[in-house]
């Protein structure tokens, strides 16, 4: 194969010169988000307003013609895409590209250039910016039933500035879930996802990338529904149950803990199989985000035989923690014998079975 | 018609021969005066009712509730029940006053710390006095699940 070779004159020269600043036009823009201003707790069916509070440092290259890209990691049965709404504002006011409006819901149609998701090397890699974020970031501790939703902006003249702006984050709470870890990206079209290292001159290097930054905020949710799950526990299980009336509870009903040391892994049967005495021991998470922990195996958390290899317990949590004047938010639960040698927990996990409230 | 007229007036005679002079009865004037329903004493529950079905031997300690009630005062004895007054919702209170919506025919009772009210309905109908059952319906912190709490005096 013949080799064509490259010829330097001086048209390549003034062409290379001339593209020099289009180069630094496109390649920097630095974002930290400084705080999250999310509520902890928040009612089903409700509709919150989460703030970012986010740095954007050009690193004095002058930053034109940009996209703001954002990404809001909620649970699939919040239809974030149908219900949400995502506003960004900021002192850059360069007419016409000034940098305040009202973001625009990526369809995933990559249609268009800035619609396509950017991986971690910063190329096109032919994923929709949600399908990147969901490969790079992931879901963190919730254990499914999420989905990343990805907002740009119209294009924006930073200009040579270092600001900080906000986002404005409109979401409506559904029901189906009673606590989740939301989780916030932001970043630029034109690198995305790209891991790099900040430079001497970043003022955004609270940020985990050079070029992009995100955060993750649990959010618990009272009134959910009599059979919601806590999205940052573990997954569902059936070893332990916990009721009140046919519509559900909260932690100020009294509530019936169910035990079945038939249900251990795989539909196995757990360790107290058998067991003559079971014990609760269960561990109170408070709104402040303090617990309160019960597992001395006293008298008190002894449980009783229901039926065959189920067990039952009968409380009212604020009495039986002794919680006052503090919203429970969520109770832990793990079962065992008398002397403690035999511990069952959640199976497949071996991490404490967890309860929010459920109430229709 | 001889027959008609003549059967007309035996009728006629008939009924009018049946009327008598209504018995009069003498009346308890106190029987007509309404008076203030009284819960004054020291109620201790009894049973406990979860949407319906009783729970009072799930919980052991469900029948060491007291309610202490005087006039226009009430004081709760400690226990590991709930209580509409004791909900994390606002702040608990296990003393305060309370009144009636009726003091003649209550249907509910308003518990009150002076700042918060909370209404509790009363499960069967009271009588002026010497009352030795009450029973009090509530939700707590789930809306939609309900309490009835039987106290006896």
């Amino acid at each position: 194969m013949k080799m064509r070779r490259f010829n330097f004159n001086y048209k390549t020269f003034i062409f290379g010169f001339l593209a020099l600043p289009l180069v630094f036009l496109f390649v920097t823009a630095c974002l930290e988000i400084k705080s999250v201003d999310a509520s902890d707790s928040a009612r089903a069916g409700s509709t919150q307003t989460v703030t970012l509070n986010v740095l954007l440092d050009t690193e004095n290259n002058d930053q034109n013609w940009k996209r703001l890209v954002i990404g809001v990691c909620a649970p699939k049965e919040w239809k974030v895409a149908e219900n949400a709404v995502v506003t960004f504002d900021s002192p850059l006011n360069n007419e016409p590209r000034v940098g305040k409006g009202t973001m625009i819901l990526d369809d995933g149609a990559m249609d268009k250039g800035y619609k396509k998701g950017r991986g971690a090397d910063g190329n096109q890699n032919g994923l929709t910016w949600a399908a990147n974020a969901e490969e790079i970031l992931g879901f963190d501790e919730n254990y499914g039933e999420m989905e990343w939703v990805m907002y740009y902006s119209d294009q924006v003249d930073a200009g040579n500035t270092s600001v900080e702006g906000t986002v404005s984050i409109s979401l409506k709470v559904g029901s189906a879930h009673s606590a989740a870890k939301l989780g916030y990206w932001v970043g630029v079209h034109d690198n995305g996802f790209k891991m790099a290292d900040h430079i001497e001159a970043s003022t955004t290097t609270g940020a985990p990338s050079r070029w992009y930054d995100y955060e993750w905020k649990k959010m618990a949710i009272t009134g959910a529904s009599a059979d919601a799950t806590d999205l940052t526990g573990p997954a569902p299980t059936y070893t332990a149950t916990v009721a009140a009336g046919a519509n559900g509870y909260t932690f100020d009903d009294i509530i019936t803990i169910g035990f079945d040391a038939k249900e251990g892994y795989l539909g196995a049967n757990t360790a107290l199989y058998n067991a003559g005495e079971v014990y609760m021991c269960a561990t109170a998470l408070l709104g402040d985000g303090t617990t309160v922990a019960k597992v001395d195996r006293s008298a008190s958390a002894k449980m009783t035989l229901s039926g065959a290899d189920t067990w039952s317990k009968t409380i009212w949590p604020p009495a039986y923690f002794g919680v006052s004047n503090q919203i429970i938010t969520e109770i832990h639960l793990n079962f065992q014998n008398a002397d403690g040698s035999i511990v069952v927990k959640n199976p497949g996990y071996g991490t404490d079975m967890v309860f929010g409230e459920k109430c229709q | 018609m001889r027959n008609i007229l003549f059967l007309t007036l035996t009728l006629s005679l008939a009924m009018f021969i049946s009327c008598d002079e209504a018995d009069s009865f003498d009346v308890r004037q106190d029987a007509l005066v309404d008076y203030v329903t009284d819960i004054n004493g020291t109620w201790t529950l009894h049973s406990v009712h979860r949407d319906g079905t009783d729970i009072t031997s799930h919980m052991p300690s469900a029948t060491g509730l007291t309610l202490q009630v005087e006039a226009g005062s009430f004081t709760l004895g400690s226990s590991n029940l709930p209580f509409p007054t004791l909900g994390n919702a606002r702040t608990p209170f296990s003393s305060g006053s309370w009144s009636f919506d009726d003091d003649y025919q209550p249907t509910s009772i308003n518990f009150t710390n002076g700042t918060d009210v909370i209404v509790t309905s009363l499960a069967m109908p009271l009588y002026a006095s010497n009352n030795s059952s009450m029973g009090l319906s509530f939700s707590m912190g789930c809306g939609a699940t309900s309490y009835q709490y039987n106290f006896k005096k």
